[in-house]
């Protein structure tokens, strides 16, 4: 950061004192004469140039040298603030994940589904509970159950870059999202849950020989 | 954007590179993503982690990394156990379903982006959840004698 500051200050002071050196030497050659044969109004009008070039620089350079401090002297975070500001955007609404009633599927039934993703590993390395150290997120979910509401599942696909809710925006696209939703009576999704993202097919690798292990 | 720096993997002893980013997929399933620290535009996920395949199952078994607190500006160490609480040493990656990709032997062809540098060869293993099914090696090309070796990023922007 240091090294770029002084970059461009260095280049900023080089340009002026070029456009300087610049000015005067197309003065002479435009007047094609020497400084004593001026008249006193063109010693008068060529110093005024100089003077304005003088004043330009004397009145800009300041915004370089607190630029320069603000580089040095800020402390880290507030850059680093910055930069992560700049860098993970927050997607507009519009962009954001969503499940359409088409997206849905056949009803399921909590226990069943409970049933189903009971975790297991013979290593311990898991809560052996309904969908393992992503647990809490189901209980958040089936919290969402109300009376009259049901669970049914959903799959939709996705490809553009800025669809995935989580901010990453290089991470997900492309790829098959399937979970749970729960539905009101009236058959309204009242909260959902991804719990799949699957690559869908894409040809980015050549064709080539491929051998099974 | 600028060619990442892999992720680690570990297959009977031997380490890999991973081009595949298995925790990205639990932090979006989880539907939250921890604020990690990142100064280098090679690493903007801001984290390194290491896998472990063992009796054909995907554990994450390390992380390097900090976290951000956006609040006072300071960093912690990211460590397993912060990220899964009572599990200090080996998580089982259940959530993961997919393909990792082990890029093999040398250079041949360099995206300046992601993953997308192509190598002499890809190991694929097919993994669901978090259970490996099957693996394929998927032959690219041969580089020249004199392409780098291993997963190449060549230049990033440090602030």
């Amino acid at each position: 950061m240091a090294s770029l500051t002084l970059f461009c200050f260095s280049l900023y002071a080089v340009f002026t004192a070029l456009a300087c050196i610049y000015c005067a030497y197309d003065e002479l050659k435009q007047s094609r004469v020497k400084w004593h044969e001026l008249s006193l109004r063109e010693k008068g009008a060529s110093l005024f140039k100089g003077l304005c070039l003088v004043v330009f620089f004397a009145l800009t350079w300041p915004i370089i040298l607190v630029f320069a401090l603000v580089q040095e002297f800020l402390p880290e975070r507030f850059l680093r603030v910055f930069y992560r500001g700049k860098m993970f955007k927050t997607e507009p609404e519009d962009h954001q994940f969503v499940v359409l009633p088409e997206h849905l599927g056949g009803v399921l039934d909590v226990g069943a589904i409970e049933q189903a993703s009971l975790v297991h590993d013979p290593l311990d390395s898991a809560p052996a509970v309904p969908f393992g150290h992503l647990h809490i997120r189901w209980l958040e979910l089936r919290g969402q159950i109300k009376q009259g509401c049901h669970l049914r599942e959903f799959s939709c696909s996705y490809r553009q870059a800025f669809d995935q809710p989580w901010g990453m925006p290089f991470s997900f696209a492309g790829h098959q999202y399937a979970g749970l939703a729960v539905v009101n009576a009236e058959g309204q999704i009242v909260s959902h849950w991804v719990t799949s993202v699957l690559p869908l097919p894409d040809n980015h690798f050549r064709s080539s020989q491929q051998v099974a292990l | 954007m600028t060619a990442q720096f892999s992720e680690i993997i570990l297959i009977d002893g031997t380490e890999h590179s991973l081009c595949t980013e298995p925790l990205e997929y639990y932090f979006g399933l989880a539907g939250k993503r921890p604020n990690f620290d990142f100064n280098c535009t090679a690493l903007y996920r801001g984290y390194v982690g290491t896998w472990q395949v063992l009796h054909d199952r995907l554990y994450l078994v390390g992380i390097r990394g900090e976290i951000f607190h956006q609040e006072d500006g300071t960093t912690s160490q990211v460590t397993l156990n912060s990220l899964f609480p009572g599990y200090p040493e080996r998580v089982f990656a259940h959530w993961f379903t997919g393909e990792l990709r082990i890029p093999q032997g040398k250079l041949l062809e360099y995206h300046h982006g992601g993953f997308n540098s192509e190598y002499e060869r890809d190991w694929f293993m097919t993994v669901e959840q978090g259970v490996v099914l099957a693996q394929r090696i998927k032959v690219n090309g041969i580089a020249p004698s004199d392409a780098p070796d291993g997963v190449v990023v060549n230049a990033a922007t440090y602030f």
